[in-house]
């Protein structure tokens, strides 16, 4: 069987895995800047809302204390889904990569060998 | 030139000098370079049939058990501050201790599970934000106080900011998961805290608490939404 070796060179095979890549981070990046925004805002809101209460001698300093941790817990829960919404990036860009390899490599062979 | 394919194969020709310059060379040692480093690895990897995996899989049973936390603790939260300063709402009241007692260990199941996904898991960003989060905001402390926030009005405010940074590094270590999980856990037992201390939910710090909560508990749920997005 003739295996179309032309097809497996590097220009054929690199511009595809990019623009893959790149459709991927572009759509990634929209759910990064999403979710910042609106658990940011939520905790920006949140500080305002314990300050004022503080302020007003509606809560005592303990309990000023504690839910301001509880805003802090949260700060940390959002890093850590956006460093997730990072990596599935990555997974998704490397695995589309990898479907394009597979793709160019199985037609240039004539059969399904990936 | 314009096509590559040629230009390695004049290179090849002999007696062909006028073809073979420092250009063609370059090209053909950077293509040499992506060949060997680059395209040969990615290679291997597809002919193993790899499918990389970097996160945590998706749970179905704890983004089920995150989704009715959510309804419940909501339910609870709002119930308090109805009956708040009546026996109904008092922290010793026994529907409120067993309702304690009980998401306390729903909740620790939950952890348990997340840290079962990957159990030699590491959230690189918490960890290092956990390690370092005491140290910036002890050392802000005297800032924050001076600008126009609410709180640089009010005196004694320094221990509440200095606060911040208590306990942040229990809550950073393990998988991604791991710590968006124990964010809702140390969130709830912070909710349990609070009503001990002023023996009720007052309605004020029910709607701050309960906001926050709820804050915590979406970013869990969306944690699970993206892992399951993965399969689509």
């Amino acid at each position: 069987m003739a295996v179309d070796l032309d097809a497996l060179s590097v220009s054929n095979i690199f511009p595809p895995m990019m623009v893959a890549a790149k459709d991927v981070a572009a759509g990634a990046w929209d759910d990064i800047k999403t979710t910042l925004k609106i658990e940011f805002k939520a905790v920006a809101k949140r500080i305002k809302e314990i300050g004022k209460a503080f302020e007003n001698n509606e809560i005592n300093q303990k309990t000023a204390k504690m839910l301001m941790k509880m805003v802090r817990n949260n700060v940390i829960s959002a890093i850590a889904l956006v460093t997730n919404q990072v990596l599935v990036a990555v997974e998704k860009i490397v695995n589309a990569a990898m479907k394009i390899i597979r793709d160019v490599v199985n037609t240039a062979i004539g059969f399904p060998l990936i | 030139m314009g096509d590559s394919k040629a230009v390695i194969r004049y290179d090849f020709r002999p007696g062909n000098e006028a073809e073979t310059g420092w250009e063609v060379e370059m090209k053909m040692c950077a293509r040499t370079v992506v060949r060997r480093w680059l395209f040969v690895p990615l290679s291997l990897f597809v002919l193993a049939g790899c499918a990389i995996s970097i996160v945590e899989d998706y749970d179905p049973v704890l983004d089920e058990g995150l989704s009715n936390y959510q309804a419940d603790v909501a339910a609870f939260i709002a119930k308090m501050a109805s009956v708040s300063g009546k026996p109904a709402g008092a922290f010793g009241n026994a529907d409120v201790q067993e309702y304690y007692a009980r998401t306390g260990a729903r909740l620790q199941s939950f952890v348990d599970r997340a840290e079962a996904l990957d159990k030699d898991g590491k959230c690189l960003t918490t960890d290092f934000v956990g390690k370092g989060v005491k140290k910036v905001v002890v050392g802000s402390s005297e800032l924050l106080q001076n600008i126009d926030l609410p709180f640089g009005k009010v005196k004694d405010m320094a221990s509440v900011i200095e606060s911040f940074g208590d306990g942040s590094e229990d809550i950073t270590s393990g998988n991604c998961t791991v710590v968006v999980v124990k964010v809702v856990q140390a969130n709830q037992e912070l909710l349990k805290l609070i009503h001990e201390e002023n023996d009720s939910l007052p309605p004020i710090v029910a709607s701050i608490a309960g906001e926050t909560i709820q804050q915590s508990v979406r970013i869990a749920i969306k944690n699970e939404v993206l892992k399951k997005s993965r399969a689509n």
